[in-house]
């Protein structure tokens, strides 16, 4: 599946080209991925999804908290899709917190928090909806937890992924942007809460990484 | 576009269970809805809904703000008439502004209402974040997610169900923003302030898109509404059915057809 690859050279822009809060203006080296792009590679994305999944009643699962602001928008641009055309598919939504830490025997262990049954999940096309992918390894222990209750499909779709060494090679089966390994914030990334209200994706800088330290 | 005639004025001198602007827009008891024929929606639930009480582009325009700030655009105002069935309020910014003045001195958390007040959360969280661009300031706005069950089929049930993490302390000495989809009797609102209130918030407010006019009132009114409506099931913009219809855009009012076919 395509995406767009941002180098790890990337310039960006220079902030002073969009509109940037002005309390950020310290903290940030550029905006590396616009609003409005995130914008139109999403709606993109939402096509895509609808062509692959639409035959049958799609679940879309939201997990929080990172997801959320991606996951409002993408469904707009799904609704968008099924409220304009001749066919449509029905879609319900849920939430999932996941929770994910290493056992003694430094096994990857993800538990799902929140959410119906899985069982609901069950002959049902499901779509995970992830803002960033950087390891892998959450994602992936997540899938073969919902496998067990045999949806009768299963597809990630993730705005961002990481291009990192520490990647277990998992890719999601939609990727909105691949990345360099860089700190980045704004859109659905926040940096200890704050960010949020950017709605470009920048790079932080170093000492904003200290300036914002919890 | 429908005409304005006075049959058409949903909005006239009706008791409203508010007192002043933070009432909201209200909808009067006979106001129909709009045919569906006016609007788009999807497909799969052409037989399910029989009008569109709401439509989406209102609702929006009932947060959206001029922030009173020249670089902004202004606010949608709507005429006696012009949409048929609302109340010319309309001094939409005062939404997004009273929740600022009131609690945007100090750091906020917003506790979104699942499942039904995602997509009012996310639009609202939205707008702050326009607001305090646009001001410059800077505001910390966590988000926070509890889940609540009350509902079966379309009647409200006795019990307050939270599912999920019960342990909300990171709202201890911030200013916390509840916001939910509906208020009906308000029994929901009222055991869940309480068991807000135990983790020790410093100022608790509780932004309702809809509140619902109904005889058997058991808490206060939301602080801030968007509309009041009357006593009837209505579906669409992240408000469900037994899970169905969260993926309508307008707010509208199921049919028949559609509460038996969806029926648990």
């Amino acid at each position: 599946m395509a995406y767009i690859q941002i180098p790890d050279d990337e310039k960006g822009y220079k902030l002073d080209l969009f509109c940037v809060p002005k309390h950020y203006e310290e903290d940030l080296d550029q905006v590396i991925i616009p609003h409005g792009l995130i914008m139109d590679r999403t709606e993109r994305l939402a096509r895509d999804i609808v062509r692959d999944m639409g035959g049958h009643h799609i679940v879309a699962l939201c997990v929080l908290k990172g997801g959320y602001t991606f996951f409002a928008d993408l469904l707009d641009y799904i609704k968008a899709l099924n409220q304009n055309s001749d066919k449509s598919v029905p879609l319900t939504v849920d939430f999932i917190r996941l929770k994910s830490y290493c056992n003694d025997q430094s096994t990857n262990i993800v538990k799902v928090i929140g959410g119906d049954e899985l069982s609901t999940l069950t002959g049902k096309n499901v779509l995970i909806v992830e803002d960033i992918v950087e390891t892998g390894r959450t994602m992936e222990t997540l899938l073969s937890l919902l496998s067990e209750c045999n949806p009768k499909m299963v597809k990630v779709v993730s705005l961002l992924v990481k291009r990192t060494p520490r990647s277990s090679g998992y890719r999601p089966d939609y990727i909105g942007f691949e990345v360099p390994d860089s700190f980045l914030v704004g859109y659905a990334l926040d940096y200890n809460e704050y960010f949020r209200d950017l709605s470009h994706i920048c790079i932080l800088n170093e000492n904003a990484k200290e300036k914002y330290k919890v | 576009m429908r005409v304005n005639s006075s049959s058409d004025r949903a909005s006239e001198c009706v008791p409203s269970r508010a007192t002043g602007m933070e009432g909201g827009i209200v909808i009067k008891d006979d106001w129909p809805g709009y045919s569906l024929e006016l609007f788009t929606y999807p497909e799969h639930y052409r037989e399910d809904i029989e009008s569109v009480y709401i439509p989406h582009g209102v609702i929006m325009d009932r947060f959206s703000t001029s922030c009173g700030k020249e670089c902004w655009c202004v606010p949608h105002f709507y005429q006696p008439g012009r949409l048929g069935g609302l109340q010319e309020v309309i001094e939409t910014e005062r939404l997004a502004r009273h929740i600022m003045d009131d609690i945007g001195d100090h750091d906020m958390v917003v506790l979104c209402v699942l499942k039904g007040g995602y997509k009012f959360c996310s639009d609202l969280v939205e707008f702050i974040k326009v607001q305090c661009r646009n001001s410059n300031k800077h505001l910390e706005t966590r988000v926070e997610f509890i889940r609540l069950k009350s509902y079966l089929n379309d009647q409200s049930t006795e019990d307050l169900h939270i599912i999920g993490s019960q342990d909300l302390s990171v709202l201890r000495g911030k200013n916390v923003l509840i916001v939910e989809a509906i208020v009906d009797t308000g029994k929901t609102m009222k055991a869940l302030l309480k068991h807000v209130e135990a983790f020790e918030p410093k100022m608790v407010k509780v932004a309702g898109l809809l509140v619902k006019r109904v005889s058997n009132v058991v808490g206060s009114l939301p602080d801030y509404v968007g509309f009041e409506i009357p006593n009837r099931f209505v579906v669409g913009y992240a408000l469900d059915y037994n899970e169905y219809f969260r993926d309508l855009n307008h707010i509208c009012v199921i049919s028949e057809i559609g509460k038996v076919k969806y029926k648990i």
